[in-house]
């Protein structure tokens, strides 16, 4: 599809002057991804598309009065984040203080050493790993995801978290940090497989 | 893990950064085991973003939900801009599954004003514009008509009451239509019928002349060969069926030969000029690579342009091309590219040698 071709920009400019073509591809283009961003800061499915269909309809009813985004995708996952937790304050029972988490510690259920105390399988360290970027403190965890894996700026990080720059900076050096020292536990252990 | 090539290696290698990473970890072979971990993480980043997507039932039945929103309630937005320019600039409907509800009476071969006017069962208005100069004629609907001298238009008394709002054309005239997915808008100008939600065109359709012109300013209009006709073997499917037309096209109706032709109208028109908002589009350009001049053109006025993006990829163009119209543009880049420029349909096709360094 030469859908797939055009630039967020180009998409997002043919949708403000009115093409239902170009709005469905942008909201193709990203709803996984919005779903998946959306679950992480609540996992209620279901609340996530809510405010995903709603900011959808609001982007197509406002689109008159929207500006050229600098970053579509910036546009999108901030203001997912917004809705979200803007619905979550409503609904005071399901709030929990999630940006009020502490940020030093990472939940020790197994330590790096025990962990790999035993001989792994090549299978489990990637599972471990993964239970290692889970329990990160969530915070850390999306400024990690939005960076390496979104692509996104510091600065737009900042945007999104609604932070400081440098702020979202030390919350990426941190989660790094501490990934770094388990990995290289890990590592290790490959290594020692290898040779 | 700061390097956007590298993240773009692990996310979507190619053979390309396949070699390229090859050769950086031979030269660098203490940074072997850094870029092992780095690579990990970014495939369980990977892993988990993608852990969390939903199933495609899913995006549909949201994305259903915000289409039926979306045409259950009008805008409410941008309420610097009259009722009329909203709806006029919004358009751009899929006018798919489109039918042409047509009385058919005893066929003729040329359909005139009286006689398309013969199909409404209401009572009409008429407005006849006798004076040098055109002058607008606005509707119960909100949409309003440019109508230009030695023209008339006649339309319901109750305009906006039935579930189809229709108007017939003698003459030329300027639309803009309130958009309104429930009550299609219909212009009726000798045979041919163009059918839109809610747009800006104009039709000319003189009753003495050879052909019938519609030409779209913003949004999509459909047009079609009147159902009335009575010769259907020299009338194609097409022509029945209708085509659709996005800004700057025209279609041309030549009543003789019952032939729909689509082309580029004659002084493309930058799109923001027909939008409320204004976009800036730079026409500077330094050193820029014809493929991006191309494309800046294209996106201007949206008009597609067709060229080999690999053999004009060494060439490079300065100019200033801000005041110059879209033919003129044409002509200055081509000429200094060495290439040449055809107008295909609705494309300008680019072609040329391309450029040596």
């Amino acid at each position: 599809m030469k859908s797939n071709f055009e630039t967020d920009e180009r998409l997002w400019q043919a949708t403000r002057l009115g093409s239902e073509l170009a709005f469905e591809a942008l909201y193709r283009r990203y709803f996984q991804i919005l779903v998946s961003y959306g679950k992480r800061i609540h996992p209620n499915e279901e609340m996530v598309n809510d405010a995903i269909q709603d900011l959808f309809i609001d982007i197509w009813r406002t689109r008159l009065s929207l500006g050229q985004a600098q970053s579509v995708k910036f546009y999108l996952m901030s203001s997912l984040r917004r809705r979200i937790l803007r619905a979550l304050k409503a609904d005071l029972s399901s709030l929990e203080e999630w940006e009020e988490l502490p940020e030093q510690i990472l939940p020790v259920e197994d330590s790096p050493e025990t962990l790999f105390a035993a001989e792994e399988e090549n299978a489990l360290q990637n599972e471990k790993l993964n239970k290692w970027l889970e329990q990160l403190p969530p915070r850390q965890y999306e400024a990690l995801l939005l960076r390496y894996f979104h692509n996104f700026e510091y600065a737009e990080i900042a945007g999104i978290l609604n932070i400081k720059e440098q702020t979202a900076r030390n919350l990426v050096q941190k989660a790094l940090f501490i990934l770094r020292k388990l990995a290289i536990v890990l590592i290790i252990i490959i290594l020692e497989f290898i040779f | 893990m700061e390097d956007t090539h590298f993240r773009q290696w692990v996310y979507e290698p190619d053979a390309d950064s396949d070699s390229f990473w090859e050769e950086y970890q031979q030269k660098y072979p203490e940074k072997k085991q850094e870029l092992a971990i780095a690579r990990q993480l970014l495939l369980n980043l990977q892993q988990q973003v993608q852990s969390g997507f939903s199933t495609n039932a899913a995006e549909d039945a949201v994305f259903q939900n915000i289409q039926q929103e979306i045409e259950s309630k009008p805008t409410v937005s941008a309420q610097l801009f009259p009722h009329w320019v909203r709806w006029a600039a919004a358009a751009a409907v899929v006018l798919l599954g489109m039918t042409w509800i047509f009385w058919s009476q005893k066929p003729t071969h040329y359909l005139s004003y009286e006689i398309n006017r013969q199909q409404s069962k209401n009572a009409l208005v008429e407005k006849t514009n006798h004076t040098s100069k055109p002058f607008v004629v606005s509707l119960a609907d909100g949409s309003s008509v440019l109508l230009s001298p030695q023209s008339k238009i006649s339309y319901s008394e109750d305009f906006d009451a039935g579930d189809k709002r229709e108007v017939f054309l003698s003459g030329e005239a300027f639309f803009e239509v309130a958009k309104n997915a429930q009550k299609p808008f219909y212009v009726y100008a000798n045979e041919l019928v163009t059918k839109v939600l809610g747009t800006s065109f104009n039709v000319r359709a003189f009753s003495e002349d050879k052909n019938v012109v519609v030409k779209v300013r913003t949004g999509r209009v459909a047009v079609a060969v009147a159902d009335k006709i009575a010769d259907k073997q020299k009338i194609t499917v097409r022509e029945l069926d209708g085509i659709v037309l996005l800004p700057n096209q025209q279609a041309v109706l030549s009543r003789d030969e019952f032939r729909l032709v689509k082309s580029l109208v004659e002084n493309p028109s930058l799109l923001s000029s027909n939008t409320p908002i204004p976009i800036s589009h730079s026409f500077e350009f330094e050193s820029a690579r014809a493929s991006d001049v191309f494309k800046a053109v294209e996106e201007a006025y949206g008009i597609d342009i067709v060229f080999d993006e690999e053999a004009f990829a060494n060439c490079l163009f300065t100019a200033n091309l801000t005041d110059e119209p879209l033919y003129e543009k044409l002509n200055i880049i081509c000429k200094s590219i060495e290439a040449s420029y055809q107008i295909l349909d609705a494309q300008i096709i680019i072609s040329g040698k391309g450029c040596h360094l």
